[in-house]
């Protein structure tokens, strides 16, 4: 049985997967760097005192600085964040990584664990239709 | 004149941590502790084998690199490597010990073998190898590690033969060493996950399977598939993968599967392959 490979399940593009490139890596240095400077307790501590005057000294633009402040996990990874720092904003916050990968996947947290199991996919990379480039 | 004697491959992920540490806040403890009973062979076949250094092919999660310098490959020739603070705090575990006698003449045939890597004085490490190391080695750690750090996080990453021929150029170095190490070369990623987007979860236990029947025997098989395809299947955080074809270039084509183990505790395929010399040394 083969697949083909622009299945929903299996896109590599937007909403389904972000994947992270050096283009976005340029375009959203400013907010990941913010993001990623959370690991440090000084700099967590600096941001939960006062999120905006946290973000503002990294340069944010108004529109990231909104998006942190509405918790939208999603809108910052699809402005260019990457996962592995903006859950770095989420922990800051007490948010756990799953909470973010339920807003991520449009469901409650209490709905995740339902809504994994259909996400489980059992295919070979060779039942993916070879039609198109790789 | 050193030697390789063996090969480890083994997923990570924080949960693993944390679950390990006997947080409460981990989903299915029960799960884990099934991981951690799968781990008692490695932990035994690693105290037989005796290694005298671990050669330790991973990624970072952008807890010690951020997006100012990110280097593709980075080796680590300090003495010292402390555990990296993830945003959670440090868990109660020892610094890892580098042996600088060992490292520089790698690194430097490394690079005269056309791997030109980032030399980091300072490195800190963070669930890439302090989630698995513990259980499969008791703290604190006998052995000093070499840690390679693989560029994972930002596309372009360097490719399936690319890494695959840093392990061939790994066991040349280690050959030509001075120091007469046994080195047991471990590679961490993966297996099957993604962290991100509406496939946020996604794993396959299929896929998983398949890899770690083929990686000690019919790597060629493996290696033909194109990482991106891997990633549609797998899951993008999958890609991880490629790493482990470093450690298999690392060994001979005379070896024979110790042991492996496989199991999906949370939203991370989670398997382990223990591949030793057949010759010994």
């Amino acid at each position: 049985m083969t697949r083909d490979r622009n299945h929903p399940d299996l896109l590599l593009d937007a909403p389904s997967s972000f994947v992270f490139d050096v283009r976005k890596c340029t375009e959203a240095y400013r907010l990941n760097q913010f993001a990623i400077s959370l690991k440090d307790a000084a700099n967590r501590e600096r941001f939960l005192a006062d999120e905006r005057a946290a973000m503002a000294t990294f340069g944010l633009t108004d529109v990231e600085i909104d998006m942190v402040e509405a918790r939208d996990w999603t809108g910052l990874v699809s402005l260019g964040g990457h996962v592995l720092a903006i859950v770095k904003i989420a922990y800051s916050l007490g948010v756990l990584h799953h909470e973010v990968g339920a807003h991520m996947c449009g469901v409650a947290y209490s709905e995740l664990r339902e809504h994994q199991k259909a996400l489980g996919i059992d295919l070979l990379p060779q039942d993916i239709d070879a039609d198109g480039h790789d | 004149m050193g030697h390789v004697v063996g090969g480890l491959g083994i997923a990570h992920t924080p949960s693993m941590g944390h679950a390990f540490d006997g947080r409460k806040d981990v989903a299915f403890p029960e799960r884990w502790q099934r991981w951690f009973d799968g781990l008692a062979p490695v932990k035994r076949w690693i105290a037989e084998l005796k290694p005298s250094h671990m050669v330790i092919i991973y990624n970072d999660h952008l807890n010690y690199f951020d997006f100012s310098v990110y280097p593709t490959f980075a080796i680590g020739m300090a003495a010292k490597f402390p555990q990296a603070d993830e945003g959670w705090g440090k868990r109660p575990l020892p610094d890892l010990d580098g042996d600088p006698g060992f490292s520089a003449p790698v690194a430097t045939s490394l690079v005269s073998d056309g791997f030109d890597l980032t030399f980091c004085q300072e490195l800190e490490i963070d669930h890439g190898i302090y989630s698995w190391l513990p259980c499969v080695v008791e703290p604190p750690w006998p052995m000093p590690i070499l840690p390679i750090a693989v560029n994972m996080v930002m596309q372009p990453v360097p490719t399936a033969g690319r890494l695959h021929a840093l392990g061939a150029a790994l066991r040349s170095a280690i050959a030509d060493s001075p120091v007469d190490a046994r080195v047991l070369v471990v590679a961490t990623g993966g297996m099957s996950h993604q962290i991100h987007g509406l496939r946020f979860g996604m794993t396959n236990q299929t896929f998983d399977q398949y890899f770690l029947d083929k990686i000690t025997h019919d790597w060629r098989e493996l290696i033909a598939v194109p990482m991106t395809k891997v990633m549609q299947v797998a899951g993008t955080e999958a890609g991880e993968l490629a790493m482990w074809y470093a450690m298999r270039g690392a060994l001979s084509e005379n070896v024979r599967q110790a042991y492996s183990f496989y199991i999906l505790p949370e939203i991370t395929g989670c398997g382990v392959v223990a591949i030793e010399e057949r010759d010994g040394a």
